[in-house]
């Protein structure tokens, strides 16, 4: 026996299915996690972190290539344009690039760099400041 | 329900809670509708709600924002659906629902009727039953409907009108149309 119906009105009926009703927690959840992992990577990428490494990088590009500059003079000019500036600057740079102390005044200055940066934003995340939402 | 695009934008969590809870059931539908597997769906709908949140700044106001989250929706389905090479399983699952249906078409009442049209609606090809669904989620327009989908507004309207003389054959056996 055939029944009697509007399509339109059993359409409208049937439109819109019936959602699990957990998916606003699972999406509230993924959402924590994203912001946890976008926290990780903007300390990772902090400015101070990057110039930090960045630094070191063209430290050692100095170091590996210091014969190089020492032939075109480029050395000797910051030394002595330093030297204008500060002997004390000078002087560091001289002892920044003599070969008995480079790795290790790079490898302090890089960790120095990263645990002021690391300590500048976890008090600022203490005292409620975020310093990774200003940016 | 107002929703603040501003404070979407900003994304804010409790404007994004209003704006899903109004609308969940409609995303979810127009997935649910590309792929006929409602674990798949949930799954994707999942993976739409991340995008929508993610992507709220490329919203420019072109459509409503409801039309620019189907059409998302859709897409993404439409790109799942593209991956998995699917059409062995539709058919399977195409006739489970066949046999089932049919064996109780006596007694079908408002539910039972539902759940066999709603089942003869995705017997419907892919484009027909999702431009129906979304002609009948009421506050659509066409030129909505043909933005979601990315078609023109003619071939909305052909879908649409296909759609429901397709679904009419289907259910000759059963029902008969009030005019």
């Amino acid at each position: 026996m055939k029944k009697n119906i509007n399509l339109d009105n059993i359409l409208d009926y049937i439109a819109v299915e019936k959602v699990p009703d957990d998916l606003i927690d699972k999406w509230k959840a993924e959402i924590a996690i994203q912001k946890e992992r976008r926290t990780v990577w903007s300390v990772l990428l902090r400015p101070s972190i990057v110039f930090s490494i960045i630094i070191a990088g063209l430290w050692y590009y100095f170091i590996v290539f210091k014969e190089t500059f020492m032939e075109y003079g480029f050395l000797d000019k910051a030394r002595s344009v330093s030297f204008e500036i500060s002997p004390a600057v000078a002087d560091s740079i001289t002892a920044a690039v003599s070969s008995n102390y480079y790795i290790i005044s790079v490898s302090i200055f890089s960790v120095l760099v990263a645990a002021v940066s690391l300590l500048w934003f976890y008090q600022g995340k203490r005292s409620g400041y975020s310093i990774v939402r200003n940016w | 329900m107002q929703i603040n695009i501003k404070k979407l934008k900003e994304k804010s969590e409790d404007e994004f809670e209003k704006f899903f809870k109004n609308y969940l059931n409609r995303i979810y539908t127009v997935v649910y509708r590309v792929v006929k597997d409602p674990a798949a769906a949930e799954d994707l709908t999942s993976e739409v709600m991340m995008k929508v949140y993610n992507g709220i700044n490329k919203f420019k106001g072109q459509s409503r924002l409801s039309s620019w989250v189907y059409r998302i929706a859709y897409n993404h389905a439409v790109s799942y659906l593209r991956r998995q090479k699917y059409t062995e399983s539709i058919d399977d699952y195409d006739m489970t629902i066949k046999d089932e249906s049919e064996k109780h078409l006596d007694y079908l009442e408002k539910e039972e009727l539902s759940d066999y049209i709603k089942k003869k609606l995705m017997e419907l090809p892919e484009d027909y039953r999702v431009a129906l669904t979304l002609y009948h989620f009421k506050e659509m327009p066409y030129k909505e409907i043909a933005y979601t989908m990315g078609i023109n507004i003619g071939t909305v309207k052909t879908y649409i009108h296909r759609g429901r003389n397709e679904l009419k054959d289907l259910l000759e056996e059963v029902v008969r149309e009030d005019k």
